[in-house]
């Protein structure tokens, strides 16, 4: 009952953000904290896959001082990072002002080293920083957060905040195939619920694609160099994997979150949702699932402005 | 006459497409993006005889021959002139260790139970029939010997930079279904892949497992992604007249389409992959 009044209560604010600003970590009352928790899983989640990599190994931190984490989150990144580089610089940026708060108390109980967070205007995410001003951008699940009409922008945007020479990572996951048949009903709504808010790079809109394999394309439209990408395939299921299975439930699959945009979208009713939620519960109990999925990091570096020259 | 057709065993029962797809899947890249031929679950040790159910022009049956010149291996696939091929193969490489044979898809397999340590299938699944599957592992287990294995892997598109591409995949999908080659009625994946596990799982076999792999799509990824590429979209355009019969698709629009998506994957900026998941398990007590 309590999300049938959370989802009541948003209703008010229904016409007042346009679709493609919802944040989607931060709706609901009271869910903040638990997807907070959620993010922190992912990062760890992401960093087992990627074998503890914090950067694809292409890109040479040896210049590398000043860093921005675009779209932070509770800050996981940026305090594993400022860590291990404590003489770099780390700037974490977030449309969200109470996951900002959350990210400075997780650095100041983490020792975290040379680390900023800073909270932007959802509404006009202007970065404010100086041209020229980062050596590295990193934006992690970028094509969940922002539609495909705000990507030229945001790409134009990210590449004159970095250094000519500057490196950029671009870092998504995407859903695989699942095994069982409500994940799978779930998860064709969740594509159809991206395409309606125009996220969605599938040609049919039936399945969660939100364009990770782009990353290359968008950066060698703003005519960066040294492109590359790197895969990590991620598993959700088997026996012995409960933390994919979490990652699944909790955050791919969010109960609160699928609930709350298939209402904004208008894309099936709540009652099918509960009854398909609860059912998914159910099958990720059994010893046979198996779901995959795939994180994609791809990086570039922005032209040296004699490289630019060249060019044109 | 039906009559009869219907009451032998159609165990191999395959769809109609199954031999392009083997082609298409049996491709060398494939096999190096699993990086083992054999799960690493699998003590090489023990392992004598290997049977490749399916096995195309015998490049991972070849491949396990050079590897392990002491394994035996045999491969059997339905068709002639994929056998005929393969023989052709291992003639060239000199494998002694590797035998070939084409079986009758109405008959059960000519071994006698118990007579494999490790049975393999690959990519024969996508284009199998689904009301199949169980026969199948059931006669596989029957094969395999005490404490042998099977493995089954098979192949999920996932997503590319190529528009083009992307929709000829969910054409080529819709051809899979209509064909009866997916078990997935609630997504717009196969769903093969992702259930060869709980196959195993289903026919109470012990110490089932899976792995998950990337194929990378991308043209400058590995020295081998550019000929695999060409072999994918010769793969797609080998599967035309069956999307076409079906009424998926116009086939001007067909052809325009691969056009673009060669456009598009071999621009130095495309970007894409595909899923090989492969699944184990021990036959008990």
């Amino acid at each position: 009952m309590r999300h049938q009044e959370g989802i009541a209560g948003m209703r008010e604010e229904k016409d007042d953000l346009p679709l493609e600003y919802i944040d989607m970590r931060d709706i609901g009352s009271g869910q903040l904290t638990g997807m907070m928790s959620a993010l922190q899983f992912q990062h760890k989640l992401f960093l087992r896959e990627m074998k503890g990599e914090l950067l694809p190994p292409r890109i040479p931190l040896e210049n590398v001082e000043v860093v921005l984490d675009f779209i932070c989150g509770p800050g996981s990144w940026c305090v594993d990072f400022s860590k291990k580089y404590p003489e770099k610089q780390v700037y974490g940026v977030d449309i969200n002002q109470a996951i900002i708060n959350h990210a400075r108390e997780n650095a100041a109980q983490s020792h975290a080293g040379n680390l900023d967070f800073i909270a932007i205007d959802r509404r006009n995410p202007v970065l404010p920083f100086p041209a020229h001003y980062f050596d590295l951008i990193r934006l992690q699940n970028g094509t969940g957060f922002f539609t495909r009409a705000q990507w030229p922008r945001l790409m134009a945007e990210l590449a004159s905040l970095l250094k000519p020479g500057g490196w950029l990572n671009l870092v998504d996951f995407e859903m695989g195939p699942a095994s069982l048949p409500a994940v799978e009903r779930l998860l064709a709504l969740l594509g159809q619920i991206l395409a309606r808010m125009d996220r969605s790079t599938a040609p049919d809109d039936k399945f969660p694609i939100t364009g990770s394999a782009l990353g290359p394309h968008r950066m060698s439209q703003q005519f960066f160099t040294n492109i590359g990408y790197q895969l990590y395939p991620v598993d959700l299921g088997g026996w012995n994997n409960p933390v994919g299975r979490a990652y699944l439930a909790w955050s791919v699959v969010r109960p609160e979150m699928i609930l709350y945009l298939a209402e904004r979208t208008e894309i099936s009713n709540p009652e099918e949702l509960q009854v398909l939620l609860h059912e998914m519960q159910r099958e990720l109990r059994q010893i046979g699932f198996c779901g995959v999925g795939m994180l994609l990091s791809s990086f570039g570096r922005k032209p040296l402005a004699e490289e630019s020259r060249n060019m044109s | 006459m039906e009559q009869q057709e219907t009451s032998r065993p159609q165990y191999w029962q395959e769809t109609a497409a199954s031999e392009v797809a083997r082609l298409f899947f049996g491709n060398p890249y494939m096999m190096e993006s699993l990086e083992d031929l054999l799960p690493p679950e699998i003590d090489l040790t023990q392992v004598h005889k290997v049977l490749d159910i399916g096995c195309g022009t015998g490049e991972w049956a070849c491949r396990l021959a050079k590897a392990h010149p002491q394994f035996h291996v045999i491969g059997i696939d339905t068709s002639h002139q994929l056998i005929q091929a393969a023989v052709d193969q291992a003639a060239k490489e000199g494998l002694r260790s590797v035998a070939f044979y084409q079986f009758d898809t109405a008959q059960s397999l000519e071994f006698a139970s118990e007579s494999f340590d490790v049975v393999h299938v690959h990519s024969l699944a996508s284009f199998i029939s689904t009301a199949m599957w169980s026969k199948i592992l059931e006669e596989m287990i029957r094969l395999i010997k005490l404490n042998g294995w099977i493995n089954i892997v098979d192949y999920e598109q996932g997503s590319t930079s190529s528009p083009a591409f992307n929709r000829l995949s969910v054409v080529g999908l819709a051809g899979v279904r209509a064909l009866g080659g997916s078990v997935s009625p609630s997504s717009t994946t196969q769903g093969v892949a992702a259930r060869l596990y709980s196959f195993l799982v289903d026919a109470g076999m012990i110490d089932v497992a899976y792995t998950v792999h990337a194929v990378d799509y991308g043209v400058n990824s590995h020295p081998g992604t550019r000929q695999f590429l060409d072999d994918l979209v010769t793969g797609m355009v080998n599967f035309k007249p069956f999307v076409l019969q079906l009424g998926l698709i116009e086939s001007g629009l067909f052809d325009r389409l691969i056009e673009q998506a060669k456009e598009e994957l071999y621009a130095p900026d495309s970007c894409g992959y595909a899923y090989l998941i492969s699944a184990i398990g021990r036959k008990g007590f």
